[in-house]
């Protein structure tokens, strides 16, 4: 009887021994890999931070706000609307690069539209990318395939419905003197081509830490718009890549800048 | 037995059960899935208790006018007066709009004052140029006293005692059945109907820089539910249009642009009615309009014109009349 019991004793002792080995992993519930079968951290926890960013017009590092007007020597312009998408939205190093977003639209007049915030797992990156404009397959695509309020959806009045039809990838209006008459009279750009896509590449450090949340500042110069732009050419709706066209997307997407 | 045989039968009442049939609204070809308020699904019993709102002159203060009388189904439920009369007799200050497609407006009246198709019916039925009940209370009361409404607010509602929210929600569930997207156009586009040579050159000045309508009139609403000045008056003489509701003097002179769909059946045109025929229309187009510091940018030939030819103009009429859709003014479903 004594010696069962001794073995017993043993044999509880190496099964207890057996079953309280340490099981490494990540313990903190707070992590985005938090394992609950795991008694020991091993410190492979992974946290989401969080990235915001801001797009802010600016014309010459001034605030530019919706019926502020761009002067230069040749020309004055006042802006009432300006619309522009950015898709395949991304942070890029050299080893990775994270996707944030499809498609984005800015839209003066939605307060909602001026800054997109994610969040994303910790890391270093050394670039924010971005199209100007959509890509093909996104531009195949009509409002109806999407809710009304869908950065491509009909409430946005972005889409030349009629052959051939497209989004129109930047929108500006407002109004304009050539300095000549005095005599302000309504411009309209509208860009809306598969070959006006722009490829928009922001060098900037950007660190994503779960306890200090990032904020990108990307200002677009308004200033930039117009540069070279031959302002007696009827441009008014554009669904064509012609020169100008090009020249005023190529023109558009140097107007980006990380603060 | 004499003790029984006077006894009372106490009638059976069979439980009310709220049991709504939930309808899901049609989404035609081209367009989008109109966007539903979450606290006011579709239902066919508010849609029914909706239409008999819309057509009965209960909502009004002396029992005679309702919301058809300015909405006449043949004019796709616009009033082929240039202003409205209301059951005071005061004539109203801006044309009474179409109602077409309303699912999909994203605000609703001239200056698009209210943004829900529910926040808009409150205000008729209580103007003093228009329905001028006294008050909502005394619509209520009204509706209390009548067992139909009762029964019909608790079949779609749910609830025994009737007041204002109510009454705008089963308006607004009958108003976004009121869809039109059977036109000629949209046959045209669904390869089940030809257009004429003379239609599709004025689809060409539509949809083009020549005409330059598509901008606030597009596909499919034909309208951008945006709010433009086009031209109407010179900066002193302008109505103030969106600046009532925004304060903004930018906004001045701006009225949302009305859907194009049933336009042939909608005159007079402008938010003051102030032309009779489309060739009235195209003729304030033609000529350019008034410059102004509010006038849209897309008014892009504003003080100069588009220069259309008398055969432009005929071909642009004729195209606008392709989206004339008549099974919508003859639907049954819209009737009384």
């Amino acid at each position: 009887m004594k010696i069962s019991h001794i073995f017993n004793l043993v044999l509880f002792g190496l099964l207890l021994t057996f079953f309280s080995c340490k099981e490494p992993g990540c313990t903190d519930a707070n992590s985005i890999n938090y394992d609950s079968e795991a008694n020991e951290d091993d410190n492979s926890c992974l946290y989401n931070g969080s990235l915001n960013i801001e797009f802010r017009l600016v014309n010459d590092n001034q605030a530019f706000g919706k019926y502020d007007t761009i002067q230069s020597q040749d020309y004055s312009f006042r802006l009432e609307k300006i619309k522009f998408y950015i898709s395949n939205i991304q942070l890029k190093s050299s080893d990775e690069n994270k996707f944030l977003s499809e498609v984005h639209l800015y839209d003066i007049d939605n307060p909602n539209s001026k800054s997109l915030v994610f969040d994303l797992e910790e890391g270093t990156y050394d670039s924010l990318y971005f199209d100007l404009g959509l890509n093909s397959e996104q531009n195949s695509t009509t409002p109806a395939n999407y809710d009304v309020n869908h950065p491509l959806g009909l409430n946005q009045n972005t889409f030349w419905a009629m052959e051939p039809s497209s989004y129109i990838f930047v929108m500006i209006e407002g109004k304009m003197d050539t300095l000549v008459g005095n005599d302000y009279y309504p411009l309209t750009y509208h860009l809306a081509h598969s070959d006006l896509l722009r490829n928009v590449a922001l060098d900037k450090p950007i660190d994503i830490s779960h306890d200090n949340p990032s904020t990108l500042v990307v200002d677009v110069d308004v200033s930039k718009i117009f540069d070279s732009v031959d302002l007696s050419e009827d441009l008014p709706h554009q669904s064509t890549n012609s020169k100008l066209a090009q020249l005023l997307m190529d023109n558009f997407s140097t107007t980006f800048e990380v603060q | 037995m004499i003790l029984f045989s006077c006894q009372r039968d106490i009638p059976y009442v069979e439980p009310f059960v709220y049991n709504p049939t939930y309808v899901v609204l049609e989404k035609p070809k081209g367009f989008p899935q109109a966007s539903i308020p979450a606290d006011n699904p579709m239902t066919e019993e508010g849609i029914k208790l909706g239409k008999k709102l819309f057509y009965d002159p209960i909502l009004s203060g002396d029992n005679t006018m309702s919301c058809a009388d300015c909405h006449f189904q043949a004019n796709s439920f616009s009033d082929p007066a240039q202003f409205s009369i209301g059951i005071e007799g005061v004539l109203g200050d801006m044309n009474a709009s179409t109602i077409v497609n309303p699912a999909w407006n994203t605000s609703n009246f001239w200056d698009g004052r209210s943004v829900t198709l529910e926040d808009q019916a409150f205000g008729p039925v209580t103007s003093f140029i228009e329905l001028h009940s006294p008050s909502w209370q005394e619509v209520s009361r009204k509706l209390m006293a009548n067992d139909t409404y009762k029964h019909m607010f608790r079949e779609a509602f749910n609830i025994e005692v009737i007041d204002s929210n109510y009454v705008v929600k089963a308006i607004a569930q009958f108003e976004r059945t009121l869809i039109s997207a059977d036109s000629k156009f949209d046959k045209f586009l669904d390869y089940r109907a030809s257009l004429t040579p003379s239609e599709l050159r004025g689809k060409e000045i539509f949809t083009t820089e020549k005409g330059d309508c598509f901008h606030c009139h597009s596909y499919p609403l034909f309208t951008s539910n945006d709010f433009h000045n086009n031209g109407l008056d010179p900066e002193l003489e302008m109505d103030n249009g969106r600046f009532n509701v925004t304060g903004d003097i930018n906004d001045k002179g701006k009225f949302k642009s009305p859907s194009l769909r049933n336009i042939e059946l909608t005159a007079p045109y402008m938010h003051d009615g102030r032309f009779q025929t489309l060739e009235e229309v195209i003729e304030h187009y033609n000529f350019g309009g008034h410059n102004s510091t509010t006038v849209d940018p897309l008014m892009k030939k504003v003080g100069i014109g588009l220069g259309l030819s008398q055969q432009n103009k005929v071909d642009l009429i004729n195209f606008l009349k392709t989206l004339t859709d008549t099974s919508f003014i003859n639907n049954p479903d819209f009737q009384p």
